[in-house]
C-alpha cells in the first residue's frame, strides 16, 4: 500500500453530460475543502478513486462495471487504498453492487454527495453551489437547468435513479452562466432529463422561453444550444426566442425515441407520429435553417416490420439534420420490461443499421 | 466555427450546427498562427466526409 500523508483524489465519470456536471461539482467541493482531488488524471498516482457511474442502458452499465473492476483490482494489489462509487448504476443497484463487488468501500446515490465528502471529512459548502470546476475545454460549458424527470416513458430507468423533474430557479441558472462565462466559457450546452418541461414544477408554467432569454442577455455568451427537449406539450414560444437571439444557436436536440404511432403509444410518449411531423414542421417554418438532432430506439417489444417501415419513412421525410439510433435495451423496473423482449438482438441492429444508411443519405 | 482542440497539427472546431461529442467535427488543416483554441473562426469548407467536414481558414 502506497504510504501517503494526504489523499489524493481522482474522479472518474462514465455516461452523459449530466453526470459530468455532477463530477465538476464534485471535483469543486473536494477542492473547496482543500483537498487534492483531479478529473480522470493521467498520472497514476491517486490513492482515492470515485467512480462516478451511468445505470442507463446495457452497454453503459456494462462499461461503468468494467471500470469499478478494474479499481476494485487496482485496490487489491495495493495500488490505491480506497475506491468509491457513485451515479446512476450504484443508485439503482446498490444493493446488488455491495454484495457482487466487496473490494468497493462505500456506494452512494445520485443526491448523496454530502455523505460522500463526509468520508474525506470535509462538508457540503453552501457557497459552492452554482461554481464548477469545467472537466471540458473552459470554452464550452454543460449547464444542468433541472433535474430528474417526470415523464412516464415505458423504455426509461431515469426516473429510477434521477427521480421526480425539479427545475432549477432562473436566478440560479443565470448566476451559474455568468460563473461560467467569467471563467472563460462562450458556449453554454443546456441540459436536463425533458428541457422542455422547465418551470412547469416551480413556476407553475413551462418556463424555457423565459429562461433562454435570460441567458441570451448575460453579457459574453457567444452561442446558447439546448438538447433533450422533449416532443409532448412542447413550448411553442421558445421558437421566437430562438429565431430572434443571435446567440441561441440555430440547432435543437430532440430525442423523438420512435416514427410509428403505434410504438410511440407503447412507448407512452404521449404524441403520434401526425403530431410529430407537424411539430418539425413548425420548427422548421418559426426557426429557418434550424439543425434537428434526434434520437431514435430500434427494436422496441413488439416492434412489426409494418412499424419499422413506417419508422424509416418518418426518418426519410422529416429529414433530421444529425441523427443516432440505439438498440433497445429492456430494463428491470421499467413498465416496457413487463412485456417480451422479442425484436432478436441481430434484426434489432439490422434495423438500427438500416436507419443509419437511410440517414446517410440526408445528411 | 469554435475551435475546441489543436490534433496532431490540424485544429479541430465546430459549427452552430454540431454539439460536442455526437455531431460532426470540421477540421482544418492550418499553419497560421492566427487560430486559437476557443476562438471563433471563418472557415471555407472544402471537403466533407461520411462524418466530418474539412476546411481552410478565412483570414
Amino acid at each position: 500500500m502506497k504510504t501517503k500523508q494526504k489523499d489524493k483524489v481522482n474522479i472518474v465519470t462514465l455516461g452523459c453530460s449530466k453526470n459530468l456536471v455532477d463530477s465538476e461539482v464534485m471535483l469543486t467541493q473536494l477542492k473547496g475543502n482543500q483537498i487534492d482531488a483531479t478529473h480522470e488524471s493521467k498520472k497514476d498516482d491517486a490513492n482515492v478513486v470515485i467512480v462516478n457511474t451511468c445505470g442507463f442502458i446495457d452497454n453503459a452499465k456494462q462499461e461503468s462495471i468494467d471500470t469499478i473492476l478494474r479499481y476494485a483490482d487496482a485496490k487489491e494489489e495495493g495500488m490505491i487504498d480506497k475506491l468509491y462509487v457513485t451515479g446512476c448504476l450504484s443508485q439503482r443497484y446498490r444493493d446488488d453492487l455491495e454484495g457482487e463487488i466487496p473490494q468497493v468501500d462505500a456506494f452512494f446515490g445520485t443526491m448523496e454527495l454530502p455523505l460522500l465528502l463526509k468520508k474525506f471529512k470535509a462538508d457540503y459548502k453552501n457557497e459552492l453551489v452554482g461554481e464548477r470546476i469545467l472537466t471540458t475545454s473552459n470554452h464550452y460549458a454543460y449547464l444542468k437547468i433541472s433535474e430528474g424527470c417526470d415523464r412516464p416513458c415505458s423504455f426509461c430507468a431515469i426516473p429510477l435513479m434521477r427521480g421526480k423533474h425539479v427545475s432549477k430557479p432562473i436566478e440560479q441558472i443565470e448566476a451559474e452562466a455568468r460563473n461560467l462565462v467569467k471563467n472563460g466559457a462562450k458556449e453554454l450546452l443546456l441540459i436536463a432529463q425533458d428541457s422542455t418541461y422547465y418551470g412547469l414544477d416551480i413556476y407553475k408554467k413551462r418556463n424555457l422561453a423565459e429562461l433562454l432569454q435570460r441567458l441570451s442577455d448575460v453579457e459574453g455568451i457567444d452561442w446558447i444550444r439546448l438538447h433533450y427537449a422533449f416532443p409532448t406539450g412542447f413550448p411553442l414560444d421558445i421558437l421566437d426566442v430562438m429565431r430572434e437571439r443571435e446567440n441561441i444557436c440555430n440547432y435543437l436536440d430532440m430525442p423523438l425515441q420512435h416514427g410509428s404511432t403505434v410504438i410511440l403509444k407503447h412507448m407512452r410518449r404521449g404524441t403520434t407520429r401526425e403530431k410529430q411531423e407537424e411539430l418539425i414542421q413548425t420548427i422548421r417554418e418559426k426557426v429557418p435553417g434550424i439543425a434537428l438532432r434526434t434520437t431514435l430506439i430500434a427494436g422496441y417489444p413488439g416492434e412489426t416490420e409494418a412499424d419499422f417501415e413506417e419508422m424509416r419513412g418518418f426518418v426519410e421525410r422529416s429529414r433530421f439534420e444529425r441523427l443516432g439510433v440505439f438498440t433497445y435495451s429492456h430494463e428491470e423496473n421499467t413498465h416496457a420490461h413487463n412485456f417480451e423482449d422479442n425484436v432478436p438482438e441481430e434484426v434489432k441492429q439490422e434495423r438500427a443499421n438500416e436507419i443509419m444508411a437511410v440517414q446517410e443519405q440526408i445528411s | 466555427m469554435l475551435i475546441d482542440r489543436k490534433e496532431s497539427g490540424n485544429f479541430i472546431g465546430r459549427t452552430e450546427y454540431d454539439s460536442p461529442e455526437v455531431d460532426n467535427e470540421v477540421i482544418v488543416t492550418s499553419d497560421t498562427n492566427h487560430l486559437r483554441i476557443g476562438d471563433f473562426a471563418n472557415v471555407k469548407i472544402t471537403d466533407a466526409t461520411e462524418f466530418d467536414l474539412h476546411g481552410v481558414p478565412i483570414l
